[in-house]
This record gives C-alpha cells, sequence and structure tokens, in this order.
C-alpha cells in the first residue's frame, strides 16, 4: 500500500528513530549513573565477592513468623528465603498479610514469634541505633509515599543522607545524581504537593535509593497509577535491580505479575499459599 | 562528633523554635517570671544579709543621762567608754540636740511642741562598737556596768533586735527554698511541656526520618537543643530584667528616703551564674524528660 503523503510518512518515521534515539540516550545516561553508583558503592564490592565465591547470598532469611494484632492472626507460619539479588513480587488479596510482612523485614514491626534474618542479622536481636543502621540498607517505598510536605523534592530525597551525617557536598551531589535518575532533577525546588502522585512515587523511590541500599522494598508502588505511569515505575525498580540489588515488591496489580517472569509468592490469610 | 552535624542540630533547634514560637514565647516567658521570683528572693536576701552585717559590723549603744548630771560624772563616763575595746563615742548629743533631732523627724508635725517650756527629752552618748562579735564585746555586762554609774538614767543597745531580724532571715531562707523549689519543679514542667509539643507537632518528620535510617540519638539531640536555648535565653533575660527592676527599684527608694540610708545592692556575680546555671539545667533535664519518654514508647 502507497502512503497518501510519501512526505509525511517519511518525517513521522524520522521523528519515531529520533524518539528512539532519545530514549536510548536517556537510558544510557540512566545506566551511567546506575554504574557511577555502583563503582561508587558497596554494590561494587558486593558484585565483586559475588562473581569469585559464584554463591548467592541469602538476603532475606523468614522462620516460622507469626504476628498477632490482637486476637487476629496476621501472619501464620511464613516461611520464606529470597536471596541476594533477587526480584520478587509479594501478592495476594487485600488483608492477607502483604504489608505486615515488609513492615517486619523493615523491623518496623516485631514478630510475635519466628525470626528474621536481613543478610545474616537476626531482628529480633537488634534493636535502638544498630536497627538504624540495618535501616540504611534498606530502602522502602511506602504505599503513601510518607513524604514531608513543607520540604521540597530535594530535601525529602537527601534527608535519607542527611541522617548519616555524609559531608555536605557529597549529600548535594548524591541528591542530584538520584533525581536524574528517576528523572525529576527539574522539579528538585517544588513541594510534594505540587507534583503528580506519578511524581511523588518517583522521589519516594529515589529517597528509598539513595543510599544504594542492599534491599528495595516497596509497598503498592503502583497502586493508583495509570498503565504508563505504572510501566514507567516498573522501569525504575528494575534499573535498580540491575545494580544488583534485591527487590521485593507487593502488589495485587495483575498486570504487573503478567509481565515478566520474576518469581512471584502468593500470600492468603497470612499464610504462604504458593510460588511461581 | 563532626561539626556539619552540630551546625544541622541548631539548625534545626533553631527552625523548630521559629516554627513554633508561641509556644517557645509563652514558655520562655513563664520560664523567666518564674526565674525572675526566684532572682527577687535573691536579692532580698542578699540585701538583708548585707544590711545585717553591716548593723553587726557597727552595733550602737545609747546612754541617756539624767538632767542634773555634773561633769565629774559625765567625765567618768567618757572615761569607763574609752577603756573598752573596739568602743567609741559618737557623739554626745545635748537635750537641745534631741529635740531638734525628733523636731525634724516629726516634720510638719513638729508643732506639737511649741507650747512647751521644759525639755523632756534627755541627753544621750552614742556608742559604736567595731566588730563586737570578734572582741567578744559582753554588752550586757556593759550595760549593766553604766546603769549603776551615777547620773546614767538608762542604756539600750540594739543586739536584741538583731537577734531575732537574724531569726527572720532565717525563715526567709527557708520560705525562698520553697518558693525556689516549687518554682523549679514548674519550670521543668514547663519545658518537658514545651519540648513534649514540639516533638508532637513533629512526630511525622521523625517518623520518617527513623525510617529512613536516623538514630534515636540524631531525632533526639535539636530537641534537646532547642530546650538548652531556651534555658540559655530565659537565663540571660531574667538576670537582664532582674538588674532593670533593681535598677529601678534602687532609685525608687532612694527618692524615698531622700537620703541613702541603705546600701542596696545587686546580687553577686556567684549568684547571676547560679540563677544561668539553673534555668540551663532546668531546661536541659526537662527536654530529655521529654524527648526519653516520647521516643521509649
Amino acid at each position: 500500500m502507497i502512503p497518501e503523503d510519501p512526505l509525511a510518512t517519511l518525517f513521522q518515521c524520522g521523528n519515531t528513530f529520533l524518539d528512539v534515539l532519545r530514549t536510548a540516550q536517556v537510558d544510557a545516561a540512566r545506566f551511567r549513573n546506575m554504574f557511577q553508583l555502583r563503582v561508587s558503592e558497596r554494590g561494587y564490592e558486593r558484585l565483586h565477592n559475588k562473581e569469585f565465591s559464584k554463591q548467592a547470598i541469602c538476603m532475606i532469611q523468614l522462620f516460622h513468623l507469626y504476628k498477632n494484632f490482637g486476637p487476629s492472626l496476621a501472619l501464620n507460619d511464613i516461611n520464606l528465603k529470597i536471596d541476594e539479588g533477587e526480584f520478587v513480587f509479594i501478592t495476594g488479596p487485600s488483608g492477607a498479610g502483604k504489608t505486615t510482612l515488609l513492615r517486619m523485614i523493615f523491623g518496623e514491626e516485631r514478630p510475635t514469634s519466628g525470626n528474621i534474618l536481613i543478610n545474616g542479622v537476626n531482628l529480633n536481636r537488634i534493636k535502638g541505633s544498630k536497627l538504624a543502621l540495618l535501616r540504611r540498607n534498606i530502602g522502602f517505598v511506602f504505599q503513601d509515599f510518607k513524604l514531608l510536605p513543607k520540604k521540597t523534592v530535594f530535601e525529602n530525597v537527601s534527608l535519607a543522607l542527611e541522617v548519616t551525617g555524609e559531608p555536605y557536598p557529597f549529600i548535594r551531589k548524591k541528591t542530584h545524581r538520584t533525581l536524574r535518575l528517576v528523572g525529576l532533577d527539574h522539579k528538585k525546588i517544588s513541594y510534594p504537593l505540587q507534583l503528580s502522585g506519578g511524581e511523588q512515587q518517583r522521589v519516594a523511590i529515589a529517597r528509598a535509593i539513595i543510599q544504594s541500599p542492599l534491599i528495595l522494598i516497596a509497598d503498592e508502588p503502583t497502586g493508583n497509577l495509570d498503565p504508563d505511569l505504572t510501566r514507567d515505575i516498573m522501569d525504575l525498580f528494575r534499573c535498580v535491580h540491575s545494580k544488583g540489588t534485591t527487590v521485593v515488591i507487593a502488589t495485587h496489580n495483575r498486570e504487573l505479575l503478567k509481565e515478566g517472569a520474576q518469581r512471584t509468592i502468593f500470600l492468603n490469610h497470612g499464610r504462604v499459599a504458593g510460588e511461581k | 562528633m563532626r561539626f556539619r552535624l552540630w551546625f544541622y542540630f541548631i539548625k534545626e533547634a533553631l527552625v523548630n523554635i521559629v516554627k513554633n514560637r508561641v509556644v517557645h514565647v509563652i514558655g520562655l516567658g513563664t520560664m523567666i517570671i518564674s526565674l525572675l521570683i526566684f532572682g527577687s528572693f535573691l536579692l532580698l536576701f542578699v540585701n538583708f544579709n548585707t544590711w545585717i552585717y553591716e548593723w553587726g559590723q557597727s552595733l550602737t549603744m545609747s546612754i541617756y543621762l539624767n538632767d542634773g548630771i555634773s561633769d565629774l560624772e559625765k567625765e567618768k563616763i567618757v572615761f569607763y567608754i574609752h577603756k573598752l575595746p573596739s568602743a567609741e563615742v559618737k557623739r554626745f548629743i545635748s537635750k537641745e540636740e534631741a529635740l531638734r533631732d525628733l523636731r525634724r523627724a516629726l516634720g510638719s508635725q513638729a508643732g506639737l511642741f511649741e507650747g512647751l517650756s521644759v525639755n523632756p527629752l534627755p541627753a544621750s552618748f552614742e556608742l559604736a562598737f567595731k566588730d563586737p562579735e570578734g572582741n567578744k564585746v559582753n554588752l550586757k555586762g556593759i550595760k549593766q556596768k553604766l546603769e549603776k554609774m551615777g547620773g546614767v538614767e538608762e542604756v539600750q543597745y540594739s543586739e536584741e533586735w538583731l537577734r531575732s531580724f537574724e531569726g527572720l532571715i532565717d525563715l526567709f531562707k527557708l520560705i525562698g527554698f520553697i518558693i525556689g523549689g516549687l518554682l523549679f519543679m514548674g519550670v521543668l514542667f514547663i519545658v518537658t511541656n514545651t519540648i513534649k509539643l514540639a516533638i508532637y507537632s513533629r512526630r511525622d518528620e521523625i517518623e520518617i526520618l527513623k525510617l529512613v535510617g536516623a538514630t534515636d540519638w540524631f531525632v533526639k539531640i535539636p530537641f534537646l537543643v532547642e530546650g538548652l536555648i531556651q534555658g540559655v535565653l530565659s537565663g540571660i533575660l531574667a538576670i537582664l530584667m532582674l538588674y532593670c527592676g533593681y535598677l529601678f527599684l534602687s532609685s525608687k527608694i532612694i527618692c524615698f528616703l531622700g537620703i541613702a540610708m541603705l546600701n542596696f545592692v545587686f546580687i553577686p556575680y556567684e549568684y547571676m551564674m547560679l540563677i544561668f546555671l539553673i534555668s540551663v539545667a532546668l531546661s536541659f533535664l526537662g527536654s530529655f524528660i521529654a524527648v526519653g519518654r516520647f521516643f521509649d514508647i
């Protein structure tokens, strides 16, 4: 079939090609950023060790985990093992215990009984400042973002580095780099409430990954986003995952689960109902 | 700890104070008032003590003479006084002088004496004892001896009155301690409350800070700094206000008495430091209690 207006078609093709190029350029930039992050941080060392040992390190281990909220049992004998560098979805109906499970891995909730090992450290045995140090190795993207409305995007993201007491030039540099990675460098002086839902989500992700964590946990990160934005956000998670970070995402978005061949854990009534 | 972190803590504390300025101003005002009350007590205490010390340093004794005293008897009395250690005759007040002094003291009421044909007032010697405590002067003995001498009508001295005054000072001290203790408890509650409100108003931020890996102390220290700033400010302001009050009052007293009869002094340097340190220590303790309670839950 001959196009009605060959010139216009050619022009369109050219535009598409340019778009592809532009995307590739952005991806390349992202990759470069990623690589810089990796080289400058523990990630490099981690990767290095892994290549030599050729043995997956167990990042998250749960043994006979129970959690009661009053009379109701939120988690019922959970046994789980997630290796370093895995990309895991946790899914199940509302009230299955997804959020509770994630909060326990993060040390925000204590188990009624059972043990949680993060990178070999038993969470039952640590508290106070040790827990704080552990959290610096776990990035958490909250369902409600938990951004501070009176601080700018830049301040919200840099907060995660402020707490480590790093020198300010380092914090500034790294915050800029992370904001560029999530594509929000131009919104750094905006306040969270001036941003769209997808942008707020990206700020939350930037704050979670700025410390180059060993584990990235996200609770319903695509809850109220349209399919395009969902794809963007998932790309971001994959990007972080490709750095060597273990990623755990709780979701009940079926579309998301169909897409990849990632490991998926099904929870129902506080039990592991299946695995794919 | 790193310098940068302290910069962060102080910045956070100041931002916090500006954000919660109403609470802080109320807290600061209450603290200043409490410290002022305590400071006023100290000021009065210091001055009473000084006056008593000064009076104690120069005890006075009045020897009233009979109207018909002979010169020989007078000489004998003067001779006796000169023999006493540390005593000196300040002056001899004749009958006329005594009347004149009384008229002056009565001022407009002096007309009462217009119709008087005889002067009822006795002549007297005014004695002063330098450092009676140190010289172990037996005032009672002197009084008895003098009263046995010819021409002496009566001897009065100020010691008995002074003793009761010293008892009053002890009572004053006790009241001061009780009021001071109560006020300090009040100050402690105020600071604890102010810092609790500050923590409460920032609970979201605290939660997020802890979630991104801030240690407890990283979150707590700005609040402790906040309490310290409040303590330092209220300490300084209370001392300044006390000084202004002192200047105002002392000028009033001098005007009222016509002459500066009493030497009205300000609290010494050590007591100023005491007020300041109490203020700082209490506010630090208060904020410590506040952060402890909040974070241990």
